[in-house]
């Protein structure tokens, strides 16, 4: 008799959903992992070579400082059927190792917090829920029924979400993160209104160096796990502003070496003390990073005039960036059509090398990888390698799933492709907001005819949400190209807006739709490339004058996808443009 | 006893215990429904206010006043639309024992969760109580735009019991109050321009709508205490209201519920209100004024939801509490054959009365219940190990 377990760890949403700084999301998700991890290692150190999801090709994936992703359901076949507790026990530890490191640091640093209300707040934080299922490994349907048994009832166990009270509630201020627990932060450590200016200046100091809070935050037991946990494995890794800025950089170098480099070097030298820099590098272009490098965020007025100068000098650096979502389609189908345990593993390792592989191509981007595990990727990136690494993504995903149907010798109707959906946020909005909009892009990616799509949607703070989509083949080949003429220079940004003001005013007229392809095309003809010398190129009146008259695409979609493009272009033109 | 309306003008702000600081990118981002207590401390200070009570100089209001307002008991908030004839139209949270999926074909099917015998064999963690989940194996995805808030008269149907699974029916419900956002800057008084980089957003519940018919939402309250008709402020930020009263009366218990719970014994409670039990997602007292024994059999829930607050009496913030979720069902089994007074006498204390396990609490309006029928039936896993 074997035992099929799986067990669920969370809350998932909790760590994902609450995070203000791009070192809470990534936090969040390495720490649901490294319980994962827990878990896996924990059941192969029971059963070695029981793990179905996740399956590894070598054991020291699953070791603690490895970069593997592990999925936060891990399943597993089983000579036992009670190795729940033990399981659940092995998680918890593994909490409360990285729980006692934290406070270690944080007493390192003379920092005092309430220790009680932190050991319980921390006890308290997981979701552990666990089913197994018994079967006859000599049956030949034995497995495949044990897993939709044991599907079945893990859903039906979730949906009582039981929880107790929590036992570490006092009149302490909340946290700012999530305002679901109680701050472990001493009231003292935080400046009063009557300290002198020194003394508030050093509270401040000493708040970020204790505890890496800022500006007054609140923080919980669990906030500090998010910020202090682990140090040794994100080095100052890049903020969202490092990643709106880096097309900036980047579009000085290629004008002349090294420029870029030097104005990130003069703006350094500009701040007081290099340590509270807290990992920003490319995003000091920006002032309000700027600022915050300053004890208490306030610039002396003469370094603030120092700095505008230096950067006005070069252009104005766009403070967009992206954000990628991406999600396999029809995993769930797949998984159901194979039937055997050993079918799965070998799903589970290509699974297991895509997420390596996505990892891998985010760092080659120069982006960074939230999560990456199974057939889920987050990662933040610079606006101007976001689209190229979405393709490569695909791409790679399509090559993995092309080698496991052909090793399971698969014979049913479904091929997972990848979804991708990319969020455009401004540096300074919160995080969690342009989490929730890639999200919103993904789902909209999922909407085209059998999936496998591409969207993006564009939040840009003076107006309305901007959404294109379209299926891979099509619309990213499209895209690319309009991308290639902004960084060519080839069309002027106005010219997509002028394309929407004469939609908004001829598709409530009468006019047939060949009547408005015309006019846009007049308009085109008109039209300067950017710079406003050279007569739009022939070549490129010819691909417009195509895509307006071909009915697939309205004009409306195509003055968005415009917009959207010249964002995604990156040329220091553009970016002027942009924040005009 | 008498039903109020809240009318809001502006969309309102109902703040989480989140901290809004000067923090540039600082969001107060509203829930999506307020708390009873929100809606109590309404209550309570137009009450005070009639009595004279000066809320501008808090420490003179002695203890005894302080108890008197907190003994005021309201019921509600009820989510309502007034009807073309001056009627409320009431909404219910959906109720979590129903399951919204979309087929592949586009196709929304509606399952009703129940108690799940998963075969003595199979082991999970969950103690003392059974899963909740559909008749059959659904692997379709949940419906994304499953409706928050059901019609009443959708709700009845639930309510009264039956079919495993149907198509979900057209005009089931809608979400509720649309999320509304709005930036802000901070403005410097000697130059009157904004200060660089300080935006904030707020986000309020717009209650005010331009739909097919435009009739308003309102919330719903019952309370025995006489109160003032005519504008008010509510929630954050000092968003204004109107409050009137109304003829409206809070539905009864349907008869056919009544009649099932009383032969099968069993029944369903679902949440109109969250609750706060002491023990977390299960009730202490239940059943305990009546004198019946009632015990829980399973339970669906949606996540816990936190509440902390600010204490007015003792000027510093409340320590945090959970709470079940709106929506949320137990299905309940009467013990030691009760008969039929017993178990009415039951329905008449628990039908749209509060159910939270500590005094204050019910009396915020904290674990407002309905009731539901429910023949003590499990669904039987199809596939047995």
């Amino acid at each position: 008799m074997k035992y099929l377990f799986i067990c669920a760890i969370g809350p998932v949403q909790e760590f994902i959903a609450t995070a203000r700084r791009s070192r809470d999301l990534w936090f969040g998700s390495w720490l649901l992992s490294e319980l994962s991890k827990a878990a896996a290692r924990k059941l192969e150190e029971i059963s070695p070579g029981c793990l179905v999801f996740p399956s590894v090709a070598s054991r020291e994936l699953l070791e603690t400082r490895n970069e593997f992703t592990a999925p936060n359901k891990v399943v597993a076949i089983l000579d036992v059927e009670d190795a729940g507790g033990v399981i659940r026990e092995a998680v918890k530890e593994r909490l409360r190792s990285l729980w006692k490191d934290t406070a270690k640091r944080i007493d390192h640093e003379g920092g005092k917090i309430d220790e009680q209300t932190a050991h319980k707040q921390i006890e308290d934080l997981i979701e552990f829920y666990w089913v197994s299922v018994p079967f006859d490994e000599k049956n030949e349907k034995g497995y495949e029924d044990a897993r939709e048994t044991s599907e079945r009832v893990l859903a039906a166990r979730k949906a009582t979400r039981n929880f107790s009270q929590p036992a570490w509630s006092s009149n302490h201020p909340k946290s700012s993160l999530d305002g679901a627990r109680e701050s472990v932060i001493p009231s003292g450590e935080y400046p009063e209104r009557t300290d002198a200016p020194d003394e508030k200046n050093k509270k401040i100091e000493q708040l970020y160096l204790r505890y890496h809070a800022r500006r007054g935050e609140q923080l919980s037991a669990v906030d500090l796990l998010k910020r202090l946990g682990e140090p040794g494995l994100s080095p100052r890794f890049k903020s969202t502003s490092d990643m709106a800025a880096i097309p900036f950089i980047e579009a000085l170098n290629n004008k002349e070496e090294g420029m870029g480099t030097a104005l990130l070097q003069e703006i350094r030298d500009l701040l007081p003390d290099q340590e509270l820099l807290d990992g920003a590098e490319e995003g000091l272009v920006f002032e309000s990073r700027f600022a915050d490098a300053f004890p208490s965020q306030q610039p002396a007025k003469e370094k603030l005039e120092a700095f505008r100068k230096k950067v006005k000098k070069y252009g104005t650096p766009n403070p967009y960036y992206a954000l990628l979502a991406a999600d396999g389609d029809n995993m769930g189908r797949f998984i159901d059509d194979l039937k055997t345990a050993d079918d799965h593993r070998s799903l589970s390792k290509a699974m297991s090398s895509f997420a390596l592989a996505a990892r891998e191509i985010v760092n080659a981007k120069q982006g960074v990888s939230i999560y990456s595990g199974g057939d889920d990727v987050l990662a933040y990136l610079p606006l101007h390698t976001v689209l190229s690494c979405a393709a490569e993504l695909h791409a790679s995903f399509a090559a993995l799933m092309e080698g496991v149907k052909k090793e399971v010798k698969y014979s049913g109707q479904v091929t997972p492709t990848l979804s991708v959906g990319i969020s455009i946020s401004h540096h300074v909005d919160p995080l969690s907001e342009a989490l929730e909009l890639a999200r919103d892009a993904e789902r909209l990616a999922k909407k085209e005819k059998s999936k496998d799509g591409l969207a993006i949607i564009l939040r840009k703070r003076s107006g309305v949400d901007r959404e294109i989509s379209g299926k891979w083949g099509i619309f990213d080949v499209r895209l690319n190209e309009l991308v290639r003429m902004y960084q060519a220079e080839a069309i002027s940004a106005g010219t997509a807006y002028e394309l929407q003001e004469l939609h908004r005013v001829l598709s409530k007229s009468s006019v047939p739709p060949e009547g408005v392809a015309g006019e846009a095309v007049r308009i085109l003809k008109r039209k300067k490339e950017a710079g406003g010398k050279a007569e739009i190129q022939t070549g490129v009146l010819e691909q417009f004058t195509a895509w307006v008259q071909n009915k697939t695409i309205s004009l409306e979609g195509l003055s968005r996808e415009m917009i959207v493009a010249g964002m995604l272009a990156g040329s220091l033109e553009t970016q002027k443009e942009v924040t005009a | 006893m008498s039903t109020w309306i809240i009318q809001p003008r502006d969309p309102l702000i109902f703040r989480d215990g989140k901290p809004f600081t000067g923090d540039p990118g600082g969001r107060a981002r509203s829930l999506p429904f307020p708390y009873p207590s929100t809606l109590a401390g309404a209550v309570r200070r137009q009450a005070g206010v009639r009595e004279g009570f000066d809320f501008n100089k808090p420490k003179e209001i002695k203890p005894e006043q302080i108890k008197w307002m907190k003994d005021i008991a309201m019921r509600g908030p009820i989510l309502a639309e007034i009807d073309t004839d001056g009627q409320l139209k009431y909404y219910f949270p959906s109720p979590a024992d129903a399951l919204l999926v979309q087929e592949q074909s586009g196709k929304v099917i509606r399952h009703r969760l129940k108690p799940v015998d998963p075969g003595g064999s199979v082991r999970t963690d969950l103690e003392n109580l059974k899963p909740v989940g559909p008749a059959t194996h659904v692997k379709d995805k949940t419906y994304s735009e499953a409706p928050s808030f059901w019609t009443w008269e959708q709700v009845k149907t639930w309510l009264e019991g039956t079919p495993n699974h149907d198509n979900m029916p057209a005009g089931l419900g809608f979400s509720g109050p649309v999320r509304e956002q709005r930036s802000h800057v901070s403005i410097q008084p000697n130059t009157q321009t904004s200060v660089e980089g300080a935006l904030f957003q707020t986000s309020g519940l717009e209650f005010t709508r331009v739909n097919s018919n435009g009739s308003p939402l309102v919330l719903a309250v019952e309370t025995g205490i006489q109160l003032r008709e005519g504008a008010d402020f509510l929630g954050g930020e000092r968003r204004v209201v109107r409050w009137a009263r109304s003829n409206s009366l809070l539905p009864d218990c349907p008869e056919g519920v009544r009649n099932g719970i009383v032969e099968k014994k069993h029944c369903r409670l679902i949440l109109a209100t969250p609750a706060h039990f002491e023990g977390g997602h299960l009730p202490k007292h239940l059943g305990e004024k009546s004198g019946l024994s009632v015990s829980v059999q399973g339970v669906t829930l949606a996540r816990y939801q936190t509440i902390s607050g600010w204490d007015y009496e003792f000027n510093k913030p409340k320590l945090t509490r959970r709470l079940v979720p709106a929506g949320s069902v137990y299905f309940l089994k009467f013990e030691g054959d009760p008969n039929e007074e017993q178990i009415k006498k039951f329905i008449a204390e628990v039908w749209l009365q509060p159910v939270s396990d500590d005094e204050q609490s019910s009396r915020d309006g904290f674990g407002l219940a309905l009731l539901g029928t429910w023949d003590g039936g499990l669904y039987e896993m199809e596939v047995k190990p």
